[in-house]
């Protein structure tokens, strides 16, 4: 396992984000509900992110492929398993919707009930079957599948948290397999009002129950990954190593949460970012 | 006095997979006489980068622009206004050509991107000086044909020689390139200067094949390595090469190489920072140490700052 193959047209790759989609992710956090928050501010910054990653003048690099899934106590698939050609549509046509995914009242990503995570896993498992099935049928060498997880809280079904179902379900997810590697699962809890310690990367597990969930739900961070995490400002005070989880707890900024989603985005050699010293020069005007 | 000549083995071009050839956003140039070429990137998250990496070559080797001095404020406004209205003129040609759909996502990448973007390396052979300059991550890489002499990469990117190594150059491009706009940006700093000339053999290469190369060139293969990209003669055989690169770990990306070897016609040939200077030659003479400090980069560049003037 090198999880060495690059997203690219040759190889496409192939990401599930999993919203989470309870009654919680409706509260208000300065006057803007948290779905709002993570569908419009951060998954939009992202998938702008990726659209431009994709464009090429008037060509589309076909360079992976996007499952969206929401979850509460249903499962929901927002996006599925779109091509960078249909990513392309989605994004134009969003503009005409006026959202990426409707969050209000009766759409298919408005927040409510509980928070059925275990089955978010199982319906990302069944998901990236189908896409390692599919692209084997095509010939083509699969990247290690990758499973972004944005939750506010913890697995929680009926009168009681769920977290062995839930970590149960996030094993077999972890356990398919390409010859690159395992499916890497990275997992976010979003808690911009909590006043718990961000833990960021751990290498050892997390005392508070939440965040030792996410400890043993998430992936060991690929090799690739490593320095690149070493490398993100926000994250300096973590001890990062080849044997960190890829998870965060309590992160309270959008920022950061972005960030995190785009590192870990960039396993298959996705990336964005120009930012250096630089020199402006007022040029004449063309003759 | 020494007569250098240059003579080019190979020279190509190629997109990343999954683009067709003139999409590719990488260009070279190379004048006629051989003693002058260059390499640019165009940068990915830009608009219309090749239309960018284009005039820069081009211009560098065909017009005045003066090597080892490119980068000082007043040729770099000019070559940036000339690369600015070459990109503004092609760019709206072409959005001019396109259906209603296909305009609008080029409205958008102009307005995501709002210029085009490209890294550049170029170099000029004199019998006084190889005169460089580069921006970015696309390299220069000097070979000795005298193993007594340690190899040379030249970027404005973090990059190493040591010769003691068994893999003796690494680099680290990183994510945050170096590059020039069509804004009149310069974004980093440039590596420019000159070195005597002796005999060697000069390849430019874009960042994806200068990575590759960085990590695939060893002590003990080198020489078998350079004889391979020398070559290649045809553009059929440069596309296969890459492609079985790609198989194993090459990046995909628009990928150039120019190859280039450097005669030296003197007899009694000696290099004239003397007989004994093994280690002493900067590996890359942004990094170079003061151990020698009469060939340091500070002292390249103020030596020959008025050296070089446009005409």
């Amino acid at each position: 396992m090198s999880y060495n193959l690059h997203w690219n047209p040759k190889h496409p790759g192939h990401i599930v984000y999993l919203i989470d989609l309870s009654g919680s992710m409706a509260r208000e956090i300065n006057g803007r509900r948290m779905v709002d928050i993570v569908i419009n501010d951060v998954i939009k910054a992202l998938f702008r992110a990726l659209r431009n990653e994709i464009l090429n003048e008037d060509d589309i690099l076909d360079m992976f492929s996007i499952t969206v899934i929401g979850y509460h106590s249903d499962v929901i698939k927002l996006m599925d398993t779109y091509s960078a050609v249909q990513f392309n549509r989605f994004m134009k046509d969003s503009l005409k919707r006026g959202h990426l995914f409707n969050t209000g009242i009766g759409g298919d990503a408005e927040p409510k009930w509980q928070t059925y995570m275990g089955d978010a896993f199982e319906a990302a498992s069944t998901d990236i079957k189908n896409w390692i099935d599919t692209q084997g049928k095509k010939g083509l060498a699969t990247p290690a599948p990758v499973v972004i997880n944005i939750t506010d809280g913890d697995p929680y079904e009926g009168n009681s948290f769920a977290y062995e179902k839930a970590l149960a379900a996030a094993n077999r997810l972890k356990n398919i397999r390409t010859p690159d590697g395992n499916t890497l699962l990275f997992n976010i809890h979003f808690s911009p009002d909590s006043n718990a310690t961000r833990v960021v990367l751990p290498s050892t597990p997390p005392q508070a129950r939440s965040a030792r969930f996410l400890y043993e739900a998430s992936s060991i961070i690929p090799p690739s990954l490593v320095e690149s995490a070493k490398m993100v400002s926000d994250w300096q005070g973590s001890v990062i190593t080849s044997t960190s989880k890829a998870m965060v707890s309590n992160e309270k900024n959008t920022d950061s949460l972005l960030r995190f989603i785009q590192w870990g985005t960039s396993t298959g050699g996705v990336n964005a970012g120009m930012e250096n010293a630089q020199r402006q020069y007022e040029l004449p005007k063309p003759e | 006095m020494m007569v250098v000549s240059s003579k080019i083995l190979t020279c190509f071009k190629t997109s990343k997979f999954g683009l067709s050839e003139k999409k590719c956003s990488d260009s070279f140039a190379v004048s006629a006489d051989g003693m002058a070429m260059a390499i640019a990137d165009g940068v990915t998250k830009s608009y219309f980068s090749r239309f960018v990496s284009k005039p820069l070559t081009e211009q560098y080797v065909t017009s005045a622009f003066v090597a080892g001095e490119l980068f000082d404020d007043k040729n770099i406004i000019r070559l940036l206004s000339m690369t600015r209205d070459y990109w503004d003129l092609e760019t709206r040609e072409y959005e001019a050509s396109v259906d209603e759909d296909t305009a609008s996502d080029l409205a958008y990448q102009r307005e995501r991107f709002g210029m085009g973007a490209s890294t550049f390396a170029g170099i000029k052979i004199t019998d006084e000086a190889l005169a460089f300059d580069v921006l970015g991550d696309s390299c220069i890489f000097i070979i000795p044909d005298s193993p007594e002499i340690t190899p040379m990469i030249l970027t404005s990117m973090p990059a190493s020689t040591d010769s003691k190594q068994e893999k003796p150059f690494v680099c680290n491009f990183g994510t945050h390139p170096h590059f020039l706009d069509t804004n009149g940006r310069m974004v980093g700093e440039p590596l420019s200067g000159k070195i005597t000339p002796f005999p060697c053999t000069i390849i430019l290469m874009t960042d994806a094949l200068a990575d590759w190369f960085c990590r695939n060139y060893t002590l003990t293969n080198g020489g078998k390595l350079i004889g391979l990209l020398k070559s290649i003669d045809s553009q059929k055989s440069f596309n296969n090469y890459i492609s079985l690169l790609r198989d194993q770990d090459l990046h995909n990306d628009d990928v150039t190489l120019i190859v280039a070897e450097i005669s030296v016609s003197c007899l009694d040939f000696e290099h004239p920072w003397g007989k004994n200077i093994k280690g002493l030659l900067p590996s890359t003479l942004d990094q170079n140490e003061e151990t020698d400090s009469k060939y340091s980069q500070n002292t390249l560049k103020s030596r020959f700052l008025k050296w070089l003037r446009l005409s």
